[in-house]
């Protein structure tokens, strides 16, 4: 009876528990980890009661506003980025000490990469990125919400739903030792008939879901909702990365999803897809596996270069580039991504010329990201530059994020990657293209929009302290494994005899503890900032002297993003708006808004999603029974209740619009001298540059 | 941006200009929708691909001993006259149901007998999985046949899954009468079924005929 | 009269769907072989387009263009992925 209600949940299955019956460095370190859950839980409980929160809490939970769901987003991926800083810090301290074996057992460690590389793509890279985009793109393409805004929170609720069961595998069950990518048959049942594998499974899978879904909504708010006069060619750059990325996310996800769920056909039901006897053949799993992995690569990368176009051409004050050829560049590598995953199997066995073909097709798409390099720098050149912590982004990104994509390329001739595949060199490869690219990106990002979203811009000094801690956390955490790769050390191994590997393992180390303080210096940063936001407060919406239509709202912008939908005539078109005199003029006409009513139904899914998953790892069938049919009933119910809108009236919106133009009209603005101190209120007047 | 001009808002059959509104928000939602089809055609493409590269077995039951022609050419055309009868019940919903006012009793007509179709091609099916199973070949005896239950059950999942839709669409039908948001269901709705179809083609070609070639 | 059109065009796509479909079945099950094999493949495609054409009612002209690229840029990925696949996997097969 209490086999059928808890399945395989046992008391030892929890952390705590295993701490006590078990004292060792392994369980106390993870159940320390896993106690900052309830504890935090609780403090967080007391907090929103204190101030008396709960309300806003579930309006923001129940919110369809994309900039809602966009901050939810990012607030998920920083919690999430804190737990993998810490799982990356524990990784680099015990090699630090690794020689004939640090102090981590090897299950702890091998859970560990497993768990740090999991999370950072799947609960922190992506989540960052979706929230960024969809902040952003309705703004920039001048529309008042995402095509599908209900699909747009379920979307949310589905990644945090595989959030969840990342993070409860912390505190009851374990997490897979097979590293994100999961090959069977390590990860098939005969092997590792654990609740580790399945966790992985089911959270990829369910936010991997979550991920299509916004893959599909994002497209098609860019391709439906521009607004007049935005043809393709008049988009801003990050809208352009962004409609790029959902097309990845729509055709990459469903690999990820087949294999998982084919891999969890083998698991629960015995089914023979990638077992070793019985027919089975595990590179189908590899082979679908890169299919999906090699796009998300990209996925991740090319919103990050969307921001590095926003950051040249705003903070140099020029006009972009050579937009079309960054256009093109980006299609094709949205296109070439998908011809290439075998990459990162040339090790398998296949013929030469397989391995040449895929060789040859890898090191073309080089080729359109030096183009954007090129056009990036171009746009800088005779610009009227400021060294804000953007633009050390931006230029941390150009040096380090070249020298990673060098190592792709010594990476994708075959004959060389034999000798460095699971190497060292790997190791820093990938994070040489992630950390100065992609997240980079993202904190620049958060930095030039976060004035947009709260009124208050980031304390400049702060941030840029941030930028360098992450630029020389990364430089020293990583470019050592370079030459240890050279050296013949392996990646994913908790120890290794080699002496001669200690001092740049050290290094690596003490680049790790400064990659542990860049990450406490975002929150202080951020938190000294919100104390000091009377300061730093930009009204009028324009910090940077923007360049897209994003930047033509008050700050914080008001829920329906434009009193009136913006006509276009041109590139950059704010730019033109403010340099023909026409930005902030009065409008004549306001006419009522409709916008979709608040929702459980996100809300709703996320805990059937959870309840399925939980259920299915435990074997707790009828939780995933009952999960599961909850969902079905769920869609049914909304199916039939009706849509709600509520109307927001043209008095309103009338008098918050009309006291932004006239304070923007009215008001002196600052040229780009003042841009960091109290003068900016968030009016741009012009400054002398020769190349606008 | 004016698309009233155009003919043609969104791929599948559009409503015509006499349904005011609703033509115009379909471009968005039918649009989005096959969007998700493409996606979701990529993912039985995946298993496809699988089942491509997994050979049977000399030990285990293979096609020849566990495929039944017969059953797979009525489920062919249990599928393929669903089609034609989800068709007739689109036209009469663009034909019939530009005002709110008209009988909804020749569109349930054709949604229940694409159900009834749909229903006969899951019977014939799952009956032919089961014969597998018992003469040796459940999906837990090879490779080949894992791939074979998976891709065929996927397909049959799907229909299901659009059978109960189509059921929950008859029930609004019924209980709200052809509102615009039941326009736009049974527009996405079609597009799935019609979809369904093609899949199929590919099993019964590839899986089916190819096995016993 | 529109409407008769439009139920012609289900018909039309009707018949030629059963047509495409009833000669690959006998075919495969009379003659075999590799005339059944190429046959297989040219109904596959034919009667795909039908579907494409008749039941989903996709054209070249009265179409928007993002219409067409979806599906042709679907088509796309569906080729390099399912063809790489069985490229790979194959090649893997034949060195074991």
């Amino acid at each position: 009876m209490l086999d059928a209600i808890f399945g395989r949940l046992t008391w030892d299955s929890i952390i705590l528990v295993q701490a006590v019956e078990q004292p060792n460095i392994n369980t106390f370190i993870t159940a320390g980890a896993a106690a900052m859950m309830p504890v935090g839980g609780v403090m967080i409980v007391a907090l929103l009661t204190w101030m008396k929160w709960w309300k806003p809490l579930f309006e923001w939970l129940t919110s369809v506003d994309h900039k809602k769901i966009g901050t939810m987003y990012i607030i998920f991926a920083v919690i999430m980025l804190f737990r993998g800083v810490v799982e990356g810090m524990l990784m680099r301290a015990n090699q630090a000490v690794g020689l004939n074996g640090g102090f981590l057992s090897s299950d702890h460690f091998n859970q560990l990469f497993t768990t740090h590389g999991t999370n950072m793509i799947f609960f922190v890279a992506m989540p960052f990125l979706f929230g960024l985009i969809n902040i952003i793109v309705p703004l920039q393409i001048g529309a008042r919400d995402v095509a599908f805004p209900r699909l747009n929170q379920i979307s949310l609720g589905l990644t945090a739903a595989g959030g969840f069961l990342f993070m409860i595998s912390l505190m009851i069950g374990e997490f897979s030792t097979g590293g994100w990518t999961g090959y069977p048959s390590f990860t098939g049942r005969l092997v590792n008939p654990g609740v580790g594998p399945d966790y992985y499974i089911l959270a990829i899978a369910i936010s991997g879901i979550g991920s299509t879904l916004t893959g599909v909504n994002f497209s098609v708010t860019i391709y439906k909702l521009r607004t007049a006069g935005m043809s393709f060619m008049r988009m801003p750059l990050f809208t352009w990365t962004a409609l790029c990325t959902s097309i990845l996310l729509i055709f990459a996800m469903p690999p990820l999803t087949a294999c998982c769920a084919m891999l969890g056909l083998d698991r629960f039901l015995g089914f023979h897809f990638f077992t070793n006897d019985m027919g089975g053949n595990l590179m189908n799993f590899i082979n679908l596996f890169w299919m999906f992995g090699h796009p998300e690569v990209y996925i991740l990368i090319l919103p990050a270069f969307g921001v590095m176009s926003e950051i040249s051409s705003t903070f140099s004050g020029k006009r972009l580039y050579g937009y079309t050829s960054i256009v093109a560049a980006t299609m094709c590598i949205a296109v070439l991504s998908f011809t290439v995953w075998l990459h990162h199997f040339f090790t398998m066995g296949q013929s030469a010329t397989v391995n040449a073909a895929f060789g040859v097709a890898t090191m073309l798409i080089a080729i359109p990201t030096g183009v954007k390099i090129y056009d990036w720098l171009a746009t800088l050149w005779g610009g009227r530059i400021r060294f804000t912590a953007p633009m050390i982004y931006l230029c941390g990104f150009f040096v380090l994020f070249t020298i990673g994509g060098l190592s792709g390329v010594v990476l994708a001739s075959p004959t060389l990657d034999y000798q460095l595949h699971n190497s060292q060199f790997l190791v820093a490869h990938f994070h040489n293209v992630i950390i100065p690219g992609v997240l980079f990106g993202i904190l620049a990002g958060i930095h030039i929009w976060f004035p947009k979203i709260y009124g208050f811009r980031l304390m400049e000094g702060l941030s840029r302290i941030t930028a360098f801690l992450w630029a020389i956390g990364f430089i020293l955490a990583f470019m050592p494994l370079y030459q240890t790769g050279l050296m013949g050390m392996t990646r994913r191994t908790v120890a290794y005899e080699d002496p001669a590997l200690v001092p740049w393992m050290i290094v690596s180390g003490i680049g790790a503890l400064i990659l542990g303080c860049a990450f406490l210096s975002i929150l202080l940063t951020i938190f000294v900032s919100v104390l000091n936001r009377k300061k730093l407060m930009v009204p009028i919406g324009d910090p940077w002297d923007g360049r897209s239509l994003e930047w033509a709202t008050p700050a914080p912008t008001p829920e329906w993003n434009f009193a009136v939908l913006p006509k276009v005539d041109c590139r950059d078109a704010f730019t033109d708006a403010k340099a023909k005199g026409t930005a902030y003029q009065p409008i004549e006409k306001y006419e009522d808004i409709e916008m979709p009513a608040n929702t459980y139904y996100g809300f709703i899914i996320m805990i059937m999603a959870s309840g399925l998953g939980f259920g299915l790892v435990w074997h707790m069938w009828w939780l995933a029974i009952a999960s599961l049919l909850g969902a079905i009933a769920t869609a049914i119910t909304y199916a039939f209740l009706p849509q709600k809108q509520y109307i927001i009236p043209a008095a309103e919106v009338r008098e918050i619009d009309e006291a932004w133009r006239r304070s923007a009209r009215e008001g002196r603005g600052i040229t780009r001298d003042d841009e960091g101190n109290e003068a900016n209120q968030g009016l741009a007047r012009p400054d002398n540059i020769t190349n606008p | 941006m004016s698309f009233s001009i155009r003919k043609s808002l969104h791929p599948g059959l559009n409503l015509g200009e006499d349904h005011g509104d609703d033509r115009l928000e379909a471009e968005t939602s039918v649009f989005g929708f096959w969007v998700f089809m493409m996606s979701d055609l990529v993912t039985f493409g995946m298993f496809f691909a699988v089942f491509a590269t997994t050979m049977p077995l000399a030990c285990c039951p293979g096609p020849k001993e566990l495929f039944d022609l017969g059953s797979v050419a009525w489920q062919t055309a249990f599928l393929l006259a669903s089609s034609l009868t989800s068709g007739m019940a689109i036209l009469t919903l663009k034909q019939e149901h530009a005002s709110r006012s008209a009988s909804t009793k020749k569109l349930v007509f054709w949604l229940l007998v694409t159900v009834l179709l749909g229903c006969g091609f899951l019977y014939r099916e799952i009956s032919d999985f089961i014969a597998m199973a018992a003469a040796g070949g459940p999906p837990t005896r090879s490779g080949y046949l894992s791939a074979l239950w998976s891709l065929v059950g996927l397909h049959g999942l799907h229909v299901t899954g659009g059978l109960i839709w189509c059921l929950v669409i008859v029930a609004g039908i019924v209980v709200r009468g052809v509102d615009h948001r039941w326009k736009l269901t049974l527009l996405r709705w079609a597009v799935f079924w019609h979809f369904l179809d093609v899949v199929w083609i590919a099993i019964f070609s590839f899986v089916f005929l190819g096995g016993l070639l | 009269m529109e409407n008769n059109k439009e139920f012609r065009h289900y018909l039309i796509g009707f018949v030629l769907a059963t047509l495409l479909t009833v000669i690959p079945f006998t075919l495969v099950a009379t003659v075999g072989g590799k005339i059944a094999f190429f046959a297989l493949i040219l109904s596959a495609i034919l009667q795909l387009i039908v579907h494409l054409r008749y039941f989903l009612h996709l054209s070249f002209k009265g179409q928007q263009r993002e219409d067409l690229q979806l599906v042709l840029f679907t088509g796309l990925i569906l080729l390099i992925m399912i063809g790489g696949s069985v490229w790979v996997l194959g090649d893997l097969y034949n060195r074991m």
